[in-house]
């Protein structure tokens, strides 16, 4: 039997997917919600760092069907096949109801004023496409707010001197102190440095019938099995579903968007978990199915009047693909520093986030790091330090309880080379060409990581580690913080979408996910992504006069 | 080689994403005991391998710990198309390199032998990129077994973890 039309098709339960999901059947919107992966539940959860994101195959997916892609670091290569967990260029965000925030890290962070001005406060940098945002951080600052209260996130408002203001506090107090962010702390403010408690969207106390964090050290690549972290599968989602307007549906991979005799969007192609194709009609079409499969899902449904792609008449569909670079360093202590009690990080320091040092735009907040699992910390060594034998058994059981990790998310700038397109060769198991992810780090990305690398092994000599070293990055790929293959700008020349996530080419077309984001802060993504899906869905609302968006050019 | 390949069906002109899971599996009568895809020799040199990875002192070896038995999971299993020809191929290997130099097979020299060829694998001295390569994946199964949570069996009683006082 044909499916019933509805207003709205969202594709990908994600991170922005759920907030737009939610606010449309909210506003009385009929919606339905496509995820490719199944709906898991707190039963499906284990404390397995072997059966977690990170594992082969990765927990929540992409598992439902055999979908590979291919990577290469510059188009000057042939891309080779990749599969999720076996290739770490695959790329991966989880395929499942609640998308990358079912087993995040869940910090929630406002980007800085900085982030949304990247052109205007450095300049052009050679080599790469930094771009200002059409918004700014005051556009954003309400529906950061309204992410904040509707999702539950933790913090002290006020700690970070470096944070942009804000109108009101977090719902909820920050997580406790722990062992590595006492030290953290004690060593940076012996430096004149700013530590202060950083956000996540995890649960310090009971918050709209969900539970509060019990502190296991399962955090990172884990779901929660008490739901204390703010996915939207447990925030969001359930809202939608309450409102009696939204039909999730699961283990349904969207391979097309529809179109009538003129090009324009009327609805979507997809396939169930039996490889039964259907088609779902709607009026308007929110795509946020990730930066990668956003804009393979926009390439993919060319037409006649659309000839390279939907919304593509800039050619921008897909460019731009970008990702934090890692500004890790390690040290080891003589002294015990127990780190079992999670998440993990409770000491976070921005003083070099746009610390306008010459030469390094941008840069990241530095953080003690998620608790580190004994498999984990067998990956952990120093250059130099054997990986195996004898040695390494002793080192593992000497320095497990005497060793701090300082993670950074460091802005790496955007390149119109690092893309997103549809490989010429290979095809997923329902005939659609899979992307082409072509990425590698710039020599300054290199630069701002060293930087901020620099800032971290001060701290820890400070903090009397007796050993320091630092993370690398490899030459490229992209991961969880995926973003800008879709990017939203004033000029339809050389953007995708306006400042609502709408097609600059198609009126009844949106993106709202990590795509559209810019430049991609010195933070993760996810606040900023829900904060402008919060705006894009309200945009919507506001312009939606039942039947009218089927005729004319809204907006 | 890869051995997934992409089948273009008749009917309506799909492509479908075919594996071809019977390559590589051994006949049953040559399989190790209590293993699924190991044939006697190989679970004798991965364990010999796992065991120099992981080597026994007051708490066990990766041998001891149940690590064999845990990759030889992971090659029977639903995803072990991705790895069961790289470890036939880096097991051949070793066993060459240690011809070559000892004329033995892996599993039957001195511990400074074995740790010997296992550097030279490492290093890409014997093996070159396959060896190097080997050797990285098979440490990585060796070390996520052997301090990974006791349920899946690499860690047998949770020895690692009382080792270093991890509580789970």
């Amino acid at each position: 039997m044909p499916n019933k039309k509805v207003d709205v098709v969202v594709v990908g339960s994600g991170a922005g997917g759920g907030i737009v999901a939610k606010e449309l059947a909210a506003a009385g919107l009929s919606v339905v919600l496509f995820e490719r992966g199944k709906m898991h539940t707190s039963a499906d959860f284990n404390h397995s760092e072997l059966d977690c994101q990170y594992s082969v195959p990765p927990a929540y997916g992409p598992t439902v069907y055999p979908n590979p892609r291919t990577f290469r670091y510059s188009d000057r290569e042939t891309a080779r096949l990749v599969y999720p967990g076996v290739d770490e260029t695959y790329g991966k965000t989880a395929a499942a109801v609640g998308g990358a925030t079912l087993a995040y890290g869940a910090a929630a962070w406002r980007f800085k004023r900085e982030d949304f001005r990247m052109k205007s406060t450095y300049g052009s940098v050679p080599g790469t496409s930094l771009e200002d945002w059409p918004i700014t951080y005051d556009d954003l600052e309400p529906y950061y707010e309204k992410a904040e209260y509707e999702l539950g996130v933790s913090g002290l408002a006020g700690a970070d001197p470096f944070a942009e203001p804000r109108k009101k506090p977090y719902p909820l107090p920050p997580l406790p102190l722990n062992a590595q962010g006492e030290i953290i702390r004690d060593a940076a403010r012996r430096l004149g440095w700013h530590p202060f408690p950083p956000p996540f969207a995890i649960l310090t106390k009971p918050y709209k019938g969900r539970n509060a964090c019990i502190r296991c050290a399962w955090c990172l690549a884990h779901a929660c099995e008490v739901e204390a972290k703010s996915g939207t599968q447990v925030t969001m989602i359930p809202l939608a579903l309450k409102t009696g307007k939204c039909e999730l549906r699961t283990n349904s991979f969207v391979t097309r968007i529809l179109a009538d005799a003129k090009g324009r969007p009327t609805g979507v192609q997809y396939y169930d978990i039996d490889k039964q194709g259907h088609e779902q009609y709607a009026d308007l079409i929110v795509v946020a199915c990730s930066a990668t499969e956003s804009a393979r899902l926009l390439l993919n449904s060319s037409n006649k009047f659309h000839p390279r792609g939907l919304g593509n008449s800039s050619g921008q569909v897909g460019r731009n693909l970008n990702d934090h670079t890692g500004a890790d360093t390690f040290g080891l202590f003589e002294q015990e520093i127990p780190h079992d009690k999670g998440p993990g990080p409770s000491m976070a320091l921005n003083d070099w986030n746009h610390s306008h040092a010459p030469g390094i735009p941008g840069g990241g907040y530095i953080y003690n790091y998620y608790c580190t699992l004994p498999i984990e910390f067998a990956q952990i060594r120093p250059p130099g330090e054997p990986t195996w034998g004898k040695a390494h058994k002793d080192f593992q059981r000497r320095y497990f309880h005497r060793y701090l990790h300082l993670g950074s998310n460091c802005q790496a700038l955007p390149q119109e080379a690092n893309r997103i397109d549809l490989d010429p060769n290979v095809h997923d198991a329902w005939g659609m060409p899979v992307a082409r992810i072509t990425h590698s780090w710039a020599k300054i990305d290199y630069q701002i990581a060293d930087f901020v690398m620099d800032k971290g092994e001060q701290l820890l000599k400070e903090a009397g580690a007796i050993k320091i070293w630092r993370g690398g990055n490899g030459k490229g790929g992209v991961g969880d913080h995926q973003n800008g293959s879709c990017r939203m700008g004033g000029d339809p020349k050389t953007s995708v979408v306006n400042r609502y996530c709408q097609s600059h080419d198609v009126d009844n077309l949106f993106v709202a996910d990590g795509s559209v984001l810019v430049t991609d802060g010195g933070f993760n993504p996810s606040l900023t992504i829900q904060a402008v899906a919060f705006s894009a869905a309200e945009y919507i609302t506001k312009q939606w006069q039942g039947s009218a968006w089927r005729n004319g050019k809204r907006g | 080689m890869d051995r997934r390949r992409f089948l273009k069906s008749a009917a309506g002109g799909t492509v479908v994403l075919a594996y071809l899971p019977a390559l590589g599996m051994p006949s049953e009568k040559s399989v190790a005991p209590a293993c699924k895809f190991f044939t006697v020799a190989q679970a004798a040199t991965v364990g010999s391998v796992v065991q120099q990875i992981v080597p026994p002192d007051e708490y066990p070896g990766a041998k001891d710990s149940g690590v064999v038995f845990y990759i030889d999971g992971i090659l029977s299993g639903r995803f072990g198309h991705f790895y069961r020809e790289r470890y036939e191929r880096g097991l051949k290997l070793l066993d060459g390199a240690s011809h070559k130099q000892f004329v033995r097979n892996f599993s039957s020299l001195e511990d400074t032998q074995q740790i010997a060829i296992l550097r030279a694998l490492e290093s890409g001295q014997a093996g070159g990129v396959e060896g190097r390569e080997f050797f990285a994946l098979i440490r990585q199964h060796t070390m996520e077994s052997y301090y990974g949570d006791p349920e899946h069996g690499g860690n047998h009683e949770g020895a690692s973890w009382e080792m270093i006082g991890f509580e789970g």
